[in-house]
């Protein structure tokens, strides 16, 4: 009888509720050219502002799946580890262009000079990837988009300051007027006068640090369907560093008159064509992107530059509610040059196509298949499967794929004296498999996701020692890594939120009949954070990030682990926002390549201004 | 005592159910500030035509003839299949969303006149994209007695760009 008068009374309700106008909801996603990926960690402008850091290397350090590490200091050489895979075997992307440096060591991008002040979103994106994304994906990749102009035009200011001689200013320009959006930015950063005590091993280090970045973007929208956007960015470093040097029985850097000057350059222009009644989307893109890095020391002096030219295209088709595929098809003529193994070349052309069916409406199953031909190696295929199936809150997924990276031309075709080429060097190349679930209940207060992977590289690159000081790049290599990635986000109140991410990566290399732990990366790695809104205006957040021992790469030492703890508070008002951190709150000192110690604890505040 | 109170709720239900038909609004009296009072046939959700709860009145029917009163059966859009606006992909890549509300003048033979933008996303390409779907919609035109005539309605368009698709 209970249920027959809430029936009739609610029931009173239902004259008035008929008589609301018609509404229609029109959904979608925001680009289909970017629908087919698997597990995803995706960090919002939001995400990058609250943590106030200034470089990207220092977000990505709280976030799952990635494990980053540098030489102690801004500006020095940062590696990072996804899935058992290092630095170049991982794919780094810029709005969608890769900037993975040819010239570089192991053709790693270095983040060590990529500053978060232009960046809009960062997706990481571990596991099978190389079928959309191209050669270099083994371990995953790490997708990063530069801010767009948005709403009405705004001036934004911006200055930090605080410990280590830490300046910092940015000034934007952005905004969409009628059929144009522009967003324009100059930053500058600097840090790190003056010399402090590794009190790890008592060695003194003085690194100075100075960064400029100047980025611009422009689009104009030709018709709803079509856009035209050009993009610039560039960003000039100079960091001035120390000189590893003999102490008893080992090498650690000491305070020296050294020089390292980089420059970033990428340029685009991208064409996006909408076609088929909005089931299709079409993607051209022309990019230039250089990196060029001289190096001063008193006995040396050294320059190398790496650039790729590529035209890349990509259509997607939506041909059903359960049928879609995406093909593309780039062409990329790559330079590198440096002043040991001299000046090289080589074009690459590669031709993808995905397909994605939905059998029932909770059912996806992916197809997709790749060819890559780079001049000078044999041609190489790489496939993918994956399978998701949606339940409710629940959802299941799985893939199964392979990757590869190409062996480097330097590596091929060394001219210095000091090297012996191997042309007959083979690209390296993985299968990996994962299989996670992402669950979200308590009326999506709590949301978790859990993913074991497995990823086995085979003809790791290894450098072999030949005699009178000379080496060889050889394949020989086999590297296993399994582990599990998970991820934690509790709403307790509408105004505190706690995260956790863990990631257990079990990584070894077996070479020449020995198996060693794989350097840099980390048995375990988790992070908390726990944040409070104390009104609309005022958040704080505390943060730890707790990682285990790790082998050093060039001395094969183990490092221990360590525990970081950072405070951060924001007040915004009207037209602005004052921020403030702690880092490293407990002075926990720590390196993380042996001899390169921190500074400490440190402390900064800044302010933004709009208008 | 339960009894009491399912007859009281039954006996307010039909009252506030059947009041519009109950009404002095006739055919005589309508202008098109009482149609927002009216809502003679404005349903919220889609419904098959003869799932609406809305008609001519029976006794009317029964006759086969004006009584002298006659109601109005709006014009409607429900059931004819009419295409979605597609959501242009500028706009997606951009970010916009927002809600676009239009007025639409219905003619005699169910098709529309005239659309007005009464209220605007503020995106012009949202705005757009709503306009021209409706300019090639159907409607059931309206109707007053057995003879149709022109009318206006009311639609809303919600853009919504749901988070990145992760497949």
């Amino acid at each position: 009888m209970r249920y027959v008068l809430h029936f009739l009374f609610l029931s009173l309700l239902a004259p008035p509720l008929l008589a609301q106008p018609h509404t229609y909801i029109i959904t979608a996603s925001p680009l289909m050219t970017e629908s087919l990926t698997g597990e995803a960690t995706t960090l919002s402008a939001d995400d990058i502002s609250q943590k106030q850091n200034f470089f990207i290397q220092d977000v990505l350090r709280d976030a799952p799946a990635v494990h980053i590490s540098n030489a102690g200091e801004n500006g020095r050489q940062t590696r990072f580890a996804m899935r058992g895979a290092l630095g170049g075997e991982n794919l780094v992307l810029i709005d969608g262009i890769p900037v993975n440096d040819p010239a570089a060591s192991g053709g790693s991008f270095d983040f060590a000079d990529l500053m978060g002040d232009d960046i809009d979103q960062v997706q990481i994106l571990p596991g099978s990837n190389a079928v959309s994304y191209g050669a270099d994906a083994i371990g995953g990749v790490l997708a990063l988009k530069t801010s767009s102009g948005r709403g009405p035009f705004k001036v934004k200011v911006k200055s930090e300051g605080g410990s280590h001689h830490t300046v910092k200013g940015q000034a934007s320009l952005s905004g969409e007027h009628k059929n144009l959006a522009l967003r324009t930015s100059l930053s500058g950063f600097k840090s790190g006068k003056g010399e402090f005590l590794n009190k790890i091993h008592h060695n003194r280090q003085s690194d100075d640090y100075r960064n400029g970045l100047s980025s611009t973007k422009l689009s104009y929208q030709l018709t709803p369907e079509r856009e035209i956007e050009i993009a610039v960015r560039e960003s000039r470093a100079h960091l001035a560093f120390d000189s590893p040097t003999q102490a008893g029985d080992i090498i650690l850097p000491f305070a020296a008159e050294n020089h390292q000057k980089s420059r970033h350059h990428l340029a685009y222009l991208r064409y996006l064509s909408g076609f088929y009644h909005d089931q299709g989307e079409c993607e051209v893109t022309l990019s230039h992107n250089s990196s060029h890095r001289d190096v001063r020391m008193p006995s040396t002096l050294f320059s190398s530059c790496g650039q790729s030219l590529r035209l890349h295209s990509k259509f997607s088709l939506a041909w059903s509610e359960d049928h879609s595929s995406h093909v593309g098809a780039e062409g990329t003529h790559i330079k590198a040059h440096d002043d040991f193994s001299g000046n090289h070349q080589r074009n690459h052309q590669g031709l993808f196509i995905e397909h994605l069916y939905k059998p029932q409406h909770t059912t996806e199953i992916i197809l997709g298949s790749r060819v890559d031909i780079y001049s000078k190696i044999a041609p190489h295929a790489t496939y993918r499967l994956a399978l998701n199936q949606l339940w409710d809150k629940t959802r299941f997924r799985t893939s199964l794929g392979t990757g590869f990276k190409p062996p480097l031309l330097s590596d091929m075709f060394n001219l210095s004296p000091h090297a012996t080429p191997n042309p007959a060097l083979k690209p390296e190349h993985n299968h990996s498999f994962d299989i996670g679930i992402d669950h979200k209940s308590c009326h999506d207060k709590i949301e978790f996701n859990l993913t074991f992977f497995a990823n086995v590289i085979n003809d790791v690159f290894l450098t072999e020692r030949l005699p009178l000081f000379t080496f060889k790049r050889i394949n020989g290599g086999v590297r296993k890594a399994r582990g599990i990635e998970g991820k934690l986000r509790w709403s307790i109140t509408p105004q505190c939120e706690f995260n956790m991410n863990a990631t257990y990566t079990h990584a070894r290399d077996y070479a020449a009949f020995q198996k060693r732990r794989t350097p840099h990366i980390p048995l375990w790695q988790v992070n908390h954070e726990l944040s409070y809104s104390l009104s609309s205006s005022a958040t704080f957040s505390l943060s730890a990030h707790k990682v285990t021992s790790q082998r050093d790469a060039v001395t094969s030492f183990s490092l221990p682990g360590y525990t970081v703890t950072d405070l951060r508070g924001a007040y915004e008002f009207a037209c602005g926002k004052l921020y403030s951190r702690i880092e490293n709150v407990m002075d926990k000192r720590y390196e993380q390549s042996f001899g390169y110690g921190n500074r400490g604890r440190s402390f900064y505040l800044g302010f933004e201004v709009t208008t | 005592m339960m009894k009491k109170m399912v007859l009281l709720s039954l006996a307010c239900h039909i009252a506030l159910v059947s009041l519009p038909f109950h009404s002095k609004i006739s055919y005589e009296a309508f202008t098109p500030d009482h149609v927002d009072v009216v809502f003679v046939n404005s349903i919220p959700y889609i419904a098959e035509p003869e799932q609406q709860p809305f008609c001519v009145p029976k006794a009317a029917a029964a006759k086969g003839k004006p009584s002298g009163k006659i109601s109005l059966v709006k014009a409607s859009y429900q059931g004819l299949n009419n295409p979605l606006p597609p959501y242009p992909l500028v706009a997606r890549k951009r970010g916009h969303e927002g809600n676009v509300t239009l007025t639409l003048h219905i003619s005699a033979s169910g098709q529309c006149k005239l659309a007005c933008l009464i209220a605007s996303s503020g995106h012009t390409s949202l705005d757009e994209a709503a306009l021209k779907t409706v300019s090639s919609w159907h409607f059931n035109p309206a109707r007053r007695g057995n003879k149709n005539t022109e009318d206006q309605l009311d639609v809303t368009f919600k853009f919504t760009l749901t988070g990145l698709e992760v497949a």
